[in-house]
């Protein structure tokens, strides 16, 4: 299923995506989900977001997109899906750094769905 | 009671079937909402500006920390503080409360619609974001 569906891109994710948000959201209060949902559709409405403490890339032509509560969801500009914004997975952390694992699953989930992404 | 803002025959998605579980969830995400929307028409004006945290924070005299957190909502802020980040970016701030509407293909999320602009060209980015009836691609 999508995350969400706005005026410029389809926010869709892996089935890690969807399992992890599982895990993800059930940290995250409903304040926090808000943010983060409110993100991804002005991300879907607008194309990006401009706000680098919310939506930064993360190198290897991936970005985060960052609620400020811990809950964030990795993701990338689909290669071949024109107007997919691909989420990878999702976490909840409170640490800013990217974890080599996440680095390591994105760019597993990016190959496995998005083989000829440059 | 939950509010019509939901398309019968639109596309169903994960954040559509958030929404619609409770008038509390519909809520919370228009609070978030018009933060981020509030936060992001900042940051384009900085951008188009050249302005960074730091220089606006000394233009309102007040810490790079403090202009952080109120862009990314950890501190709320005020009608008198957006007011003077505007007026220190040489903005005006334009407010406007429309109704929600059934979109055809999903929830039209900008029921409100707060903008920071100098003046509204058809075109730009700031008549974009008022979303008062103009369609994307007219808009592009």
């Amino acid at each position: 299923m999508l995350f969400c569906k706005g005026k410029l891109l389809r926010i869709d994710q892996t089935p890690d995506a969807e399992s992890s948000w599982l895990v993800a959201a059930a940290h995250a209060t409903p304040a926090c989900e808000a943010q983060l949902r409110a993100l991804a559709l002005r991300l879907a409405d607008f194309g990006k977001l401009r706000s680098p403490d919310q939506f930064n890339s993360q190198g290897d032509k991936f970005f985060a997109i960052k609620a400020r509560c811990g809950l964030r969801a990795y993701g990338w500009y689909h290669s071949e899906q024109r107007g997919v914004f691909m989420i990878s997975h999702f976490i909840y952390k409170t640490w800013p750094k990217l974890a080599t694992e996440d680095k390591t699953r994105m760019l597993s989930n990016r190959k496995h769905h998005d083989p000829n992404h440059p | 009671m939950i509010r019509t803002i939901l398309s019968e025959n639109a596309m169903n998605t994960s954040t559509k079937t958030w929404l619609s579980a409770s008038d509390f969830n519909q809520r919370l995400f228009a609070e978030e909402s018009l933060i981020i929307d509030a936060a992001e028409e900042i940051w384009a004006v900085m951008e188009r500006k050249g302005i960074t945290k730091t220089d606006l924070a000394a233009l309102l005299g007040t810490s790079k920390a403090n202009i952080t957190q109120l862009l990314n909502g950890s501190r709320n802020m005020t009608l008198r503080t957006l007011a003077d980040i505007s007026h220190s970016l040489g903005q005006k701030v334009a407010i406007k409360l429309s109704e929600y509407r059934q979109a055809d293909e999903d929830w039209e999320p900008s029921g409100h619609v707060i903008y920071v602009a100098r003046s509204f060209r058809p075109g730009s980015f700031e008549y974009m974001a008022a979303n008062d009836g103009v369609e994307w691609q007219e808009a592009m």
